[in-house]
């Protein structure tokens, strides 16, 4: 053999981690005989994409697919709060005069403090109108339209309370982020409560959460459904969660059609 | 289509992670999960063996990521996330069999990266010691010698020098990178020599 063809440089090359794209092609056969030589060599030498590939093999390239795409819709969901968090925070950041910096104090303890407040300004408008007179009620009507400018400038509680949650989620503080996102009392605190109880194995509470949220009409609605068949997968109750696949399967319109069909089949493998 | 991850590319990985750390977004922070998301979930693929699992576990090491982040200084980005995502498996498995001692088979969750750096190193040092190669590439094991003559002189696919030698895919995989790090580790030692 041509042991002189040997250099370090040939054996030693420099390869560089392979893309989804090129990796699902690769496990399909769909590649060239050079493309597959460049992949085969970084497989030698990076124990990442080795373990990946294996992965992407052990599954198949559709369902692996399925697979990035629900946890993408996970990530996605979870960022579009934070980034209203974010938005949000820059907001009072530059309005100080109507929550000074707040921003790190606790929720619970702030809102009943406006509550107060606003109760006191709110007395003190009703006496100064009960003793009459034009001035009066001058006052009165300045101190009106400066509380309702303020409430104005204010969060609602819900959006604050999921702001908290969000935050809470994502230090990985799912328990207590799980009873502010329930304490928002919408849709979308519902089924982020379900998937913090979920991911903490509380199969009973996030069963729940995606029940209740299933049973709402809402854009969570769809996704409580599926949510709530891979609960019942998590307890063994597989013949429900076929059920429940099933029924979003047979629905085109279903957004989580193809997510249901993909659980399905793996469910049926088992 | 990008066919290939580069760490370089601009933002950098370790671009994307000072970012994160200057505002804790999770905007960079989202860049730079989406960059390795299909070989996280590929691992914990091979390592857990069903699919709700490894799903979960990428949402586990997304969120992980948040903190570890801020509490590591990462060089390498992709060996330290490789690390993350198979301790994160090994804790999984471990909760699902209820096993509290350290498993024996740890070692295969242990990342053996060859830094490139070193590798570049290499190449520039002993480009020319044809000799020394020769003399590594027979203290191989036979397995091992055949194949990456195979792979690399013949230049020949994993498909190919399984069906020219009678081995399987995996053990093909396995004397290669078996080999090639033997190979490594006796150049790395004949350097400082």
């Amino acid at each position: 053999m041509d042991q002189d063809q040997y250099t370090v440089g040939n054996l030693f090359a420099t390869t560089t981690c392979i893309s989804k794209e090129m990796m699902l092609l690769y496990v399909d056969g769909q590649l060239t005989k050079s493309a597959t030589r460049m992949v085969e060599s970084h497989l030698i030498d990076c124990e990442f994409c080795d373990a990946a590939l294996e992965g992407i093999q052990a599954v198949g390239t559709k369902k692996f697919e399925a697979m990035l795409e629900t946890v993408s819709q996970r990530i996605e969901s979870q960022q579009s709060n934070t980034h209203a968090t974010e938005e949000k925070d820059n907001v009072i950041e530059f309005r100080p005069q109507v929550m000074p910096p707040v921003a790190k104090r606790s929720t619970k303890r702030f809102i009943p403090m406006m509550s107060i407040a606003a109760s006191i300004i709110l007395l003190a408008v009703v006496a100064i109108m009960f003793m009459g007179g034009d001035s009066a009620s001058g006052i009165a009507d300045q101190n009106f339209e400066k509380l309702a400018l303020k409430t104005r400038s204010i969060e609602t509680p819900s959006e604050t309370l999921m702001q908290q949650a969000s935050g809470l989620y994502n230090q990985g503080n799912l328990k207590e982020a799980a009873e502010l996102f329930i304490q928002a009392g919408t849709a979308e605190g519902q089924f982020d409560a379900g998937n913090c109880y979920y991911q903490l194995g509380q199969y009973d509470l996030a069963e729940a959460q995606f029940k209740a949220g299933k049973n709402v009409e809402s854009t969570f609605q769809e996704k409580s459904e599926y949510y709530l068949a891979l609960t019942y997968l998590k307890t063994d109750r597989v013949a429900e969660a076929k059920s429940i696949l099933e029924s979003i399967v047979a629905n085109e319109d279903n957004d989580y059609a193809k997510k249901a069909t993909a659980t399905l089949a793996d469910v049926n493998d088992l | 289509m990008g066919l290939l991850i580069d760490p370089k590319t601009d933002p950098s990985d370790l671009e994307l992670i000072a970012a994160y750390k200057a505002t804790k977004s999770t905007v960079p922070l989202g860049e730079l999960f989406m960059r390795y998301k299909h070989l996280i979930m590929g691992a914990c693929m091979k390592f857990l063996k069903h699919s709700s699992e490894a799903e979960d576990a990428t949402m586990d090491v997304y969120i992980e990521l948040h903190t570890k982040l801020l509490e590591h200084e990462v060089k390498n980005f992709k060996s330290w996330l490789y690390t993350l995502t198979c301790r994160h498996c090994l804790m999984k498995i471990r909760k699902m069999k209820g096993i509290v001692e350290v498993d024996a088979d740890d070692k295969k969750f242990e990342s053996v990266f060859m830094e490139n750096h070193v590798i570049e190193h290499l190449i520039g040092e002993m480009q020319d010691e044809t000799e020394v190669l020769q003399t590594a590439i027979a203290q191989l094991k036979e397995g091992q010698r055949e194949c990456i003559k195979l792979f690399f002189l013949k230049e020949l696919s994993y498909k190919e020098v399984a069906d020219n030698t009678g081995l399987d895919l995996g053990q093909v995989k396995s004397h290669l990178q078996n080999g090639k790090r033997n190979l490594f580790l006796y150049l790395t030692e004949a350097l400082k020599d």
